[in-house]
């Protein structure tokens, strides 16, 4: 057998923290290793996905080691799921669904470059077409401030721009002015809190918007 | 070692049926499920504790192994290829399969993993498939980004997938070569083999790309 993947686990809630560490450890094949240590796999626990959630995955992904992230949320809905794992989750948990052996198994199968999503959601995601997602029927989530979808005008730009068209282009062609391209895309990259037009660009695909 | 991992998972030793479009992948299935606990069976004796194991070389053809009863039986599925197309895998979703599994990540320790989520109901996808799936799927009315002949021909290199999976962060040159422990100079030149490899024009253009392939 190899080594013991090293996860490690962070949670707002204390006693979660406690709970998933203890279940981690009953598992041989996973060895919990402190925050500030090196980990191959972060496990987040969270009670739903909102902007703080999202700020913790971007600050687990942005540590030198980029650690595959696992999310154990209370509630997740679809489009949620998929924002999360645009921003670079890859195993997705309902936590009263999964018990603790789950939870290792989930560990074990993102530090083995696969992907786990609450199984009822895997069909919902691509059955409906993640470009079905519209911003109107994104659901409850409240997510990020001005909802988590994408208008027309923004798809249109971001399409453009994964072309690999620059802004005056881009303007011809949408009969723009530039600066109004450059607003949409500051626009969005505000929104979902991205750094450059690449970053958008994967976000946007990722997450089934573009 | 042996057997220990399964039996921290289910109390039962789970049995796996297996079913492979080629002899060698089949024994070579046979081997790992021994040394992760799981125990080979010749017979499809409808129990859901016996999981069918179906194996080919694309995701569809692993489909097309199974066992004709076994999609409608109860048996769980876990399909095993080394390629993972979105059709292929759209197909096996919609047919109920919830597990699959790249058969060259395939260690005792994860196939056992794999064939446990399968008994279980759990989702387990290669990553690769799902962003495909995800974000590969083209726009009505808009042509996918042509493959350049070079790269259908020439994978990238481990270096050139790091960077563009950076890159797909957000991250720019001088971030990148201090993740990748390289200078700035090195990623510049990365990326402008890469652009011509891939014929992009810019990086938003390759990340596209990357991630609409799979090789992000």
């Amino acid at each position: 057998m190899g080594e013991p993947v090293r996860v490690s686990v962070i949670a707002l809630d204390p006693i979660l923290e406690a709970g998933a560490t203890s279940a981690l450890n009953d598992c041989p094949d996973v060895a919990v290793v402190p925050p500030q240590d090196p980990a191959a796999v972060s496990v987040m626990i969270v009670d739903k996905m909102v902007d703080q959630a999202f700020d913790m995955l971007r600050a687990l992904r942005d540590q030198p080691r980029r650690p595959e992230v696992v999310i154990a949320a209370a509630d997740l809905a679809p489009a949620e799921a998929l924002h999360a794992i645009a921003a670079g989750a890859r195993g997705l948990l309902r936590r009263r669904e999964t018990g603790t052996a789950g939870l290792a198994r989930a560990v074990l199968a993102v530090a083995g470059g696969d992907c786990t999503v609450p199984p009822d959601m895997l069909a919902q995601l691509f059955e409906r077409g993640p470009r079905s997602l519209k911003a109107r029927d994104l659901g409850p989530w409240s997510g990020f401030s001005t909802g988590s979808g994408l208008s027309d005008r923004e798809r249109a730009v971001l399409a453009l721009i994964a072309d690999g068209r620059e802004t005056d282009e881009i303007a011809r062609e949408l009969c723009y002015s530039p600066r109004t391209v450059v607003g949409v895309v500051h626009d969005i990259t505000h929104r979902f809190r991205l750094r450059n037009r690449a970053h958008a660009v994967a976000y946007a695909m990722r997450a089934g918007l573009l | 070692m042996t057997g220990a991992l399964a039996g921290v998972y289910t109390r039962e030793p789970l049995r796996a049926y297996v079913n492979a479009t080629n002899i060698e992948a089949r024994i070579e299935l046979l081997t790992l499920l021994r040394r992760g606990g799981i125990v080979p069976t010749a017979e499809l004796d409808g129990s859901a504790d016996t999981v069918v194991v179906a194996a080919g070389s694309t995701v569809d053809e692993a489909m097309d192994a199974c066992p004709e009863a076994c999609l409608s039986s109860r048996h769980p599925l876990l399909l095993v290829a080394d390629s993972f197309p979105p059709t292929g895998v759209m197909r096996a979703v919609k047919a109920g399969v919830r597990a699959m599994f790249w058969f060259s990540r395939a260690t005792p320790e994860q196939l056992a993993a794999a064939v446990q989520a399968a008994h279980l109901g759990e989702c387990r996808i290669p990553q690769e498939a799902m962003v495909r799936l995800l974000g590969g799927v083209v726009v009505p009315g808009k042509p996918a980004p042509r493959p350049a002949s070079a790269a259908v021909t020439m994978p990238l290199t481990p270096r050139q997938t790091a960077v563009l999976e950076l890159m797909a962060e957000g991250h720019g040159n001088a971030a990148i070569a201090h993740t990748l422990l390289c200078s700035e100079h090195t990623v510049k030149n990365v990326i402008y083999d890469m652009a011509a490899r891939l014929q992009v024009r810019n990086r938003a253009q390759a990340v596209a790309y990357a991630v609409t392939e799979g090789l992000i």
